[in-house]
């Protein structure tokens, strides 16, 4: 292996790696949370998220997205008249934290009323719906209070009620002592407050919103959390509470309108919402000349609007603008792009973000024994060369996920929100390690093609159940695991880069510290010593080379293929396929009465019949999916059951036998060429299927249901005849070892049969004279007729 | 649905050969089992998962489009889902199990009120006869085959034009034909009744119709194919595979049996001798285009789905990818080309639909059989996002070489290189072994090229085509005009027939007297004129209305002009900002802040007529200022429907007073809709006392689907100066032989008259207020407009009433309207019409 002699520096560099689930630092206290970000960077961002260059000119381009305002066109459907126009003439105060400027700061406290119902009139006239506070439909709200905190919007918003006290852990009594412990201690979680809530929305208009926040609010800054519309509404049941609101329509008055556009004109809101028919004013003066003392940022200003930051906000902004422009580096674009979306609430980058303890408890998962594995995200230390770079994007933009058993979901950004985080992940992420690469298969020698014979053997091996047992913990190609239910392993090779791959089954608590991912190599020593020697790359490049082959590998020792159970519930249920008791074209039918039988539709025959559960269907190869009765059935003959027999005893004409030998059905349009045609089936009453087929020139309808009692139960069999002439017409009612109980009842091996009045026939089968037929010689009236029989299976 | 259990045979005889070749191995780097072209691809169609229900396993197997827009998708596990929005922006939707127990659907369609189900097993007509939602009645309608083996798969088409379905029938093991009819395509009529249509089938992936209606199915790599392939069914036609010979006796409607090929020979020499042996229409060369190619459908969505309208689109199983390909008939043989279209599905692919919101559907499953993607199975939608992405758009053959036509302009040093078209050729051996390898492999030289001047296609001569060949080409070094390379560089088309050299050939060289006035550009179109009385002239028409997609009907017009008449012509658009042609663009009443932009107007200064059908517009005062000059200089003018009220803010003045262009240049303007808005449609009716004027030569059958235009007051009457050639009388409906609207009176829809400007210099003036892009599918309404260009320009003598009007280019315009939405109205380059 020519990379061998890398892998010293491989090994060193993993070592230096500090790569935790515990937090060491915070950044300056300017910006929430667990951030790497300094005071300048802090503040670069608040200049990004507060959109000063809506206003001013002089600021550089950011390396991220800027945060837009929300898109206002229906702002009046979606947020209460009332609301809006206490929020308007006091952003802060209606709603804390808000990153909308007070814009009438300069104004004496009755103009800014005036003001801001003007604007609100003019705002409401946007709208082509208004505002509705009623909601008809169910809301779940306990679904709601689980999903709130399941799926992760307590990340950043916080949980509504009071946290539930964090349990001190005995075994990390004197981490306090640790200065990196108080440091991290010292950090307070991000939490955007959600008190305004109920007076804002309704709870449609605030489903609307979560369900597909980014159609009002396109930056991203509040991601797309995947809910559905249920969810959504569940979600915004839950906290806008129970409390009725209030709303009181707002009808927008013309003069009102008119005045508040020209507000909205003159006080430039457009610069930050856009709205169809209104330009922005010119950009004011350059922030990098301003007096920072007299501004927006001044709390006493009464000639600009005001934010409402705190003094470390101010000092990093401040800060910032002092700084000379500089262009980011990738590491600092990853910090405030991370940041500013908030990706560091849930996850771990090098030495910063990761869950806050205080909202630790709320990360579920479905499957506990992976640990925290399974419920908090991955840490995203060198993920540019972890994932392989068209999967980032899928989980980025397409909401792609293989951690079904984790509640918390990936939220989604938008695209233009992060386009450009794919490619400064993989610039600034490098892990020097084995490439692995497999050789093309159109290009590869005979050498190489014999090497990949051996290590896709081998790598098969090493995954199942006699080698590691991945397939313990590890879903394979949609099959579930016994044990926990991790990572279906086929979509390694889809998702991971080779080197990342190596070097992650090597020493797995490398790159997670209390990962349950045990290692097959401890110490880089191979504990399978038998295969391929016992050298762990090699081994490693083997599951690389087996698991490249995506679903064409065959499955690994010890995976179970599956038959899924067709159950039948109050309701009969009918499934068609091809089974051995019903042939290719087969028809099973299951009732509630726990009583089963099968049904040829290709020879109109009932072919078996049997007790208990319905039946198992193989739907893991690559036929339709053959079913097999669940419990031994009582099988009958296959052959046509009606015949016009001209000769009484000529021999009824039987099932072409087809053989290994000869294949080909030698009488091809059996069982056509003795008048029988299937027409189909009706689900009448309990879905019990009537067939319908015909033989010759009458038509027949037949239908099986249960009879008889709990202790005792039975199939009756009503068979109906259209017959346009009368006619005489030969019925196989029974084969095998049949013995005469009565005139009517019949019985062969565990079935009894119970005929109506005709005469029989009972005589040797033509094939097998040891055993016999029981016929029926049916005459049938012109226009309709009934017979019934009743089909008793006995006890073994 | 090809794989089985000889994986290793294949993977040997198909290895052999490529190793063996400088140029497999060098193409196995570049395009290999991945085209590497995923995340360039995102951009123009990204792909959305449709989300499923927890706990239900949909491996879709066919798909229908329900008439009220839902889709139902029938599944490998035998059941049939209707699902309700799939198309929203973030689809979450609802889905209802219709009815389940049915074996292996690969077929769905759905025709009065039930379903018609291709299973397994049999056709059935599925129904729900009690209204509550889930199927009650299965009846047979033809179970006139064979089923003996678990790879015996039958896949149904939808029904044709007269109702019948065809179903096509897998071998046995995918070898043998032990079964009855395995390896046929059977005929089912309306009424049930079952003939044998086609043999030779080996392992079908799907059936369907092509853009002509034409009926093809898929078939599998494997024995006696070296490839897939899309294989054109004609009755009795016979596809390659004998096995199913020995059913002849049973269908004597198939006719005698086939002479039986003989293995190791060629396609293209063995058709010869086996008459009814049908050559495969388009080869999918192995792994670089699929591996088990399945369901197709053809893009009807009028642009919603991109610029590949008309053409078929094919999923693949393995690779989970997606290809598109075009068909053509030369000789009265089918063949034609496929080009890599979308990888990285999640699932493989076993059918595609569109919906009714123009994306792309796909399903699948992996089980059974290797695949790329790594879900078991998986419902995904794939969408234009609207940005136009550098594709050859078509392939089509020509005496001597090919016609490639592009999506975008190409930039002209690259473009006009031959080296820039490299061309590989390869046939297969026809033989009984288990796919083949790519034999006799050579490089054709590309002599000549020719790039059009809108630089959207180019026509290549080469060396030497030979039939029975798969000519591939690379076009790695092509530039758009933007400098992008070529989202897909490869394509493939297969030869069966060249056609012999035409007498007007098309590819003769122009020979136009005079060189096209305007530049190409981007932003506009330039058609060079060919023959024709209109030689030397130059018209420019103007395609800037919002509502009756001029941006449709005035390159039709520009291409018919010039190609059957000689003009040079040029399309000017209104662009916004992006210059992107933009219908959706609000005008001034709207929004007050919109100014509109027609690049390209100085160009008037250079041409013989304008050809002008614009809608209240708002220009800017320098483009103004050539429509000015125009109205003092004496050149003539047409004006289409909206153009008589063209603009909003014009502002041209004659001895010091404002004329309105309608009523003072055209001789009217729009006052009201006489006929019913979007719910009626005209009938042009010549009118007697004038059909002796020369515009009116050999101008018959006027209809349109748009109303009656008022211009004038109620009671009042065309001005004195008009000189009236045909009037409009409102129909009942928008069918061409609807009723006459009897309380509507017919009013004049086209006219004549002339205009004089400031220099006093005299103009001919035709209007016309017909004119939706729908309308100019009636011919006479294109003859009227094209006479009424000579007659503008004093060449009343060249018209001639059997000169030809028959369109020039694909010509299917979205319906009129501003429900830009559901029509698929979006911002689009110049060049998308072209």
């Amino acid at each position: 292996m020519r990379w061998r002699h890398s892998w010293v520096i491989i090994a060193f560099m993993l070592s230096c790696l500090v790569i935790a689930n515990v937090v060491v630092a915070g950044g300056d206290p300017a910006w929430p949370g667990h951030h790497p970000l300094t005071q300048v960077q802090a503040g670069d961002l608040l200049l990004l998220e507060l959109r000063c260059a809506a206003c001013h000119s002089g600021l550089e381009r950011g390396s991220l997205p800027e945060k837009t305002a929300p898109d206002l066109t229906a702002v009046g459907a979606r947020i209460s008249p009332d609301y809006l126009c206490r929020f308007l003439a006091s952003p802060s105060v209606t709603h804390p934290g808000t990153t909308m400027p007070d814009v009438l700061a300069s104004q004496p406290d009755a103009e800014r009323d005036r003001i801001a119902e003007a604007l609100t009139h003019f705002l409401v006239a946007q709208s082509k719906a208004a505002f509705q506070s009623e909601t008809t439909e169910q809301i779940d709200r306990q679904q709601g209070q689980t999903l709130f905190h399941a799926v992760g919007c307590v990340a950043c918003h916080g949980p509504k009620e009071a946290p539930p006290e964090v349990k001190k852990r005995n075994d990390i009594e004197d981490e306090d002592d640790d200065p990196a412990v108080a440091a991290k201690k010292a950090i307070k979680p991000v939490v955007i407050p959600l008190g305004h809530l109920a007076a804002k929305y309704s709870v449609s208009s605030l489903s609307e919103f979560l369900f597909q926040p980014l159609q009002v609010r396109s930056s991203g800054r509040m991601p797309d959390m995947k809910l559905t519309p249920a969810e959504s509404l569940a979600i915004a049941g839950y906290l806008l509470g129970e409390q009725p609101q209030s709303a009181t329509a707002l009808v927008p008055q013309a003069p009102l309108v008119t005045l508040g556009k020209q507000h909205f004109q003159a006080l430039n809101c457009v610069a930050c919402h856009a709205l169809p028919g209104i330009a922005a004013t010119p950009r004011i003066a350059s922030l990098k000349t301003a007096d920072l003392s007299r501004g927006c940022l001044s709390q006493t200003s009464v000639r600009s609007p005001r934010f409402d930051l705190d003094e470390p906000q101010v000092q990093a902004i401040m800060a910032a603008l002092r700084e000379a422009p500089t262009a980011d580096s990738d590491h600092v674009v990853v910090a405030k792009t991370l940041t500013a979306f908030r990706c560091v609430t849930c996850h771990v980058r090098d030495d910063y973000g990761g869950v806050h303890d205080t909202h630790n408890p709320f990360f579920a998962g479905s499957e506990l024994k992976l640990g925290d594995d399974g419920r908090i995200p991955p840490p995203l230390t060198l993920v540019g060369a972890k994932l392989q770079p068209a999967w980032m994007k899928k989980v980025l933009f397409d909401g792609e996920t293989v951690r079904h058993y984790m509640a918390t979901r990936m939220p989604q950004y938008g695209t233009a929100n992060l386009q450009h985080l794919p490619a400064v992940f993989s610039r600034l992420d490098v892990l020097n390690g084995p490439e692995m690469k497999i050789p093309h298969p159109e290009s590869r020698d005979a050498k190489e093609r014999e090497n990949e014979k051996v290590m896709r053997a081998a790598g098969r091996e090493l995954l199942g159940d006699k080698g590691l047992n991945c397939i313990a913990c590890h879903n394979f190609n949609g099959k579930k695991a016994p044990v926990n239910q991790g990572i279906d392993l086929l979509t390694s090779y889809e998702r991971l880069q080779p080197a990342w791959f190596h070097s992650y089954l090597r020493n797995p608590g490398a790159f997670r510290p209390r990962t349950v991912m045990p290692t097959g190599w401890p110490n880089g020593i191979a504990s399978f010593k038998t295969i391929l020697d016992g050298e762990t790359d090699r081994q490693i490049e083997a599951i690389w080379y087996y698991l490249s082959l995506g679903t064409s590998a065959a499955d690994p020792p010890g995976l179970r293929a599956v038959s899924t159970k067709i159950m039948v519930d109050n309701q009969a249920k009918t499934h068609r396929g091809r089974s051995r008791v019903a042939g290719f074209r087969g028809i099973a039918v299951g009732l509630p009465e726990k009583l089963s039988y099968a049904f040829n539709a290709e020879t109109g025959t009932l072919s078996a019949i049997w007790q208990g559960e319905f039946i198992g269907v193989n739907w893991s190869g690559q036929g339709s999916g053959d079913f097999h009765p669940a419990s031994e059935p009582i099988t009958l003959a296959q052959d046509v059951s009606f015949v016009l027999l001209t000769d009484e005893n000529a021999p009824w004409p039987l099932l072409p036998v087809m053989t290994k030998e000869a294949k080909t059905n030698p009488n091809p349009l059996y069982p056509k060429n003795v008048g029988y045609q299937f027409r189909g089936y009706d689900l009448g009453d309990s879905m019990i299927p009537t067939f319908q087929y015909r033989s010759g020139n009458i038509e027949i309808e037949d239908r099986t249901s249960a009879a008889g009692t709990d202790e005792q139960r039975l199939l009756q069999r009503v068979l109906r005849f259209d017959a346009p002439s009368p006619q005489t017409v030969w019925f196989r009612a029974l084969t095998g070892d049949i013995q005469k109980e009565s005139e009517r009842v019949f019985r062969s091996g565990r079935l009894r049969l119970t005929i109506p009045p005709a005469e029989t026939k009972l005589r040797a089968l033509s094939d097998e004279p040891k055993r016999s037929e029981l016929l029926l010689r049916l005459s049938l009236p012109q226009g309709q007729s009934t017979l019934e029989f009743l089909y008793e299976p006995l006890p073994k | 649905m090809s794989r089985s259990r000889s994986n290793h045979r294949r993977v040997l005889c198909l290895l052999i050969p490529l190793v063996m070749s400088a140029v497999g191995a060098l193409r196995a780097e570049e395009v290999g089992e991945r085209w590497g072209t995923e995340e360039r691809e995102r951009e123009f169609y990204p792909i959305v998962n449709i989300p499923m229900p927890k706990d239900t396993v949909i491996e879709a197997g066919a798909f229908a489009v329900l008439p009220d827009g839902r889709i139902a998708v029938g599944t490998r596990h035998g059941e049939i889902f209707v699902i309700d929005g799939v198309d929203a922006p973030k689809p979450i939707p609802s889905y209802h199990r219709f009815a389940s127990g049915l074996d292996e659907i690969f077929g769905l369609t759905w025709k009065d009120n039930a379903f018609r189900v291709t299973q397994s097993c049999e056709l059935t007509r599925v129904s729900d006869s009690n209204n509550d939602g889930v199927a009650d009645r299965f009846e047979t309608i033809s179970d006139a085959w064979g089923y003996a083996n678990y790879h015996e798969y039958a896949f149904g088409s939808k029904p044709d034009a007269d109702g019948n379905q065809f179903v096509a029938l897998g071998l046995s093991e995918s070898y043998y034909s032990h079964a009855l009819n395995r390896g046929f395509i059977m005929k089912v009529a309306p009424d049930g009744r079952t003939t044998a249509f086609a043999s030779g089938l080996r392992s079908p992936g799907g059936i369907g119709h092509d853009e002509h209606g034409a009926l093809f199915y898929i078939e599998s790599q494997g024995p006696w194919n070296c490839s897939c392939s899309l294989k054109a069914v004609s009755p009795s036609s016979f596809h390659g595979h004998p096995a199913s010979f020995h059913w002849y006796p049973q269908s004597p409607e198939l006719g005698p049996v086939p002479e039986m090929p003989k293995s190791g020979t060629r396609i293209a020499t063995e058709k010869d001798r086996v008459k009814q042996l049908v050559p495969y229409a388009v080869i999918f060369p192995y792994i670089r285009m699929g591996r088990s190619i399945t369901g197709f459908n053809v893009d009807r969505t009028q642009g919603q789905f991109g610029p590949f309208e008309n053409q078929l689109f094919l999923g693949d199983y393995t690779q989970s990818i997606l290809m598109r390909a075009t068909t053509e008939q030369v000789n009265g043989v089918w063949q034609g080309a496929c080009y890599p279209f979308r990888e990285g599905l999640s699932t493989g692919i076993l059918n595609v639909e569109f919906t009714p919101g123009g994306k792309l559907l796909c399903g699948g499953t992996n089980r059974g059989w290797p695949v790329r993607g790594i879900k078991p199975y998986a419902l995904e939608r794939v969408e234009w996002s609207g940005k136009m992405p550098f594709e050859i758009n078509r392939v089509t053959i020509e005496p001597d070489g090919f016609k490639v036509t592009f999506t975008k302009p190409v930039e002209p040093t690259t473009g006009r290189s031959p080296e820039s078209y490299a061309i590989s050729a390869f046939t297969h051996p026809y033989h009984a072994g288990y796919g083949g390898p790519e034999i006799e492999k050579h490089q054709p030289g590309v002599t000549a090229v020719v790039l059009a001047a809108d630089g959207l296609s180019a026509r290549i001569t080469v060396e030497k085509l030979q039939p029975g060949f798969v000519y591939e080409l690379d076009l790695v070094r092509l530039r758009s005009r933007d400098n992008e390379a070529l989202l897909h560089r490869h394509a493939f088309y297969t030869v069966n027939e060249i056609p012999t050299a035409r007498g007007t050939s098309a590819r003769a060289q122009p020979s136009n007297a005079t060189a096209h006035p305007v530049p190409e550009s981007p932003l506009w179109l330039t058609y060079p004129g060919e023959k024709g009385p209109g030689m030397g002239k130059h018209i420019v028409l103007i395609a800037a209305d919002q509502e009756y997609r001029s941006e449709y009907s005035m390159p039709m017009l520009a291409r018919l002009l010039s190609k059957h008449h000689g003009f040079h012509t040029t399309v000017l658009f209104s662009v916004n900002k992006d210059n992107d042609v933009d219908p959706t663009q609000k005008i001034r009443w709207e929004d007050k802040t919109v100014t509109h932009n027609i690049p390209g107007l100085e160009h008037l200064e250079q041409c013989d007529l304008v050809i002008l059908f614009s809608r209240l517009l708002s220009l800017p005062p320098e483009q103004l200022k050539h429509l000015y000059n125009y109205l003092n200089s004496g050149k003539p003018i047409i004006g289409i429907r909206t153009a008589n009220h063209g603009f909003i803010d014009f502002d041209y003045r004659k001895d010091g007073k404002k004329i309105n262009f309608g009523e003072d240049v055209l001789g009217g303007s729009f006052r009201s809709h006489h006929g019913r808005w979007q719910q009626d449609s005209t009938r042009g009716i010549i009118v007697e006392e004038n059909k002796a004027h020369p515009i009116l030569k050999g101008v018959q059958d006027i209809w349109g689907p748009s109303d009656v235009y008022r211009t004038f007051k109620e009671g009042g009457s065309l001005p004195e100066s008009c000189l009236p050639l045909v009037v409009g009388q409102p129909l009942m409906g928008r069918k061409h032989d609807d009723a006459v609207n009897a309380d509507l009176i017919p009013l004049p829809v086209a006219w004549v008259k002339t205009w004089t400007g400031n220099t006093g210099k005299t103009a001919r003036v035709f209007h016309v207020t017909m004119g939706s892009a729908q309308d100019f599918q009636s011919e006479g309404l294109r003859r009227l407009t094209v006479n009424a260009a000579y007659w503008c320009l004093h060449q009343d003598a060249d018209i001639d009433e059997k000169s030809r009007m028959d369109l020039v280019g694909d010509y299917n315009p979205p319906d009129s309207g501003f429900a830009y939405k559901k029509l698929g109205i979006v911002p689009r380059k110049p060049s998308f019409y072209g």
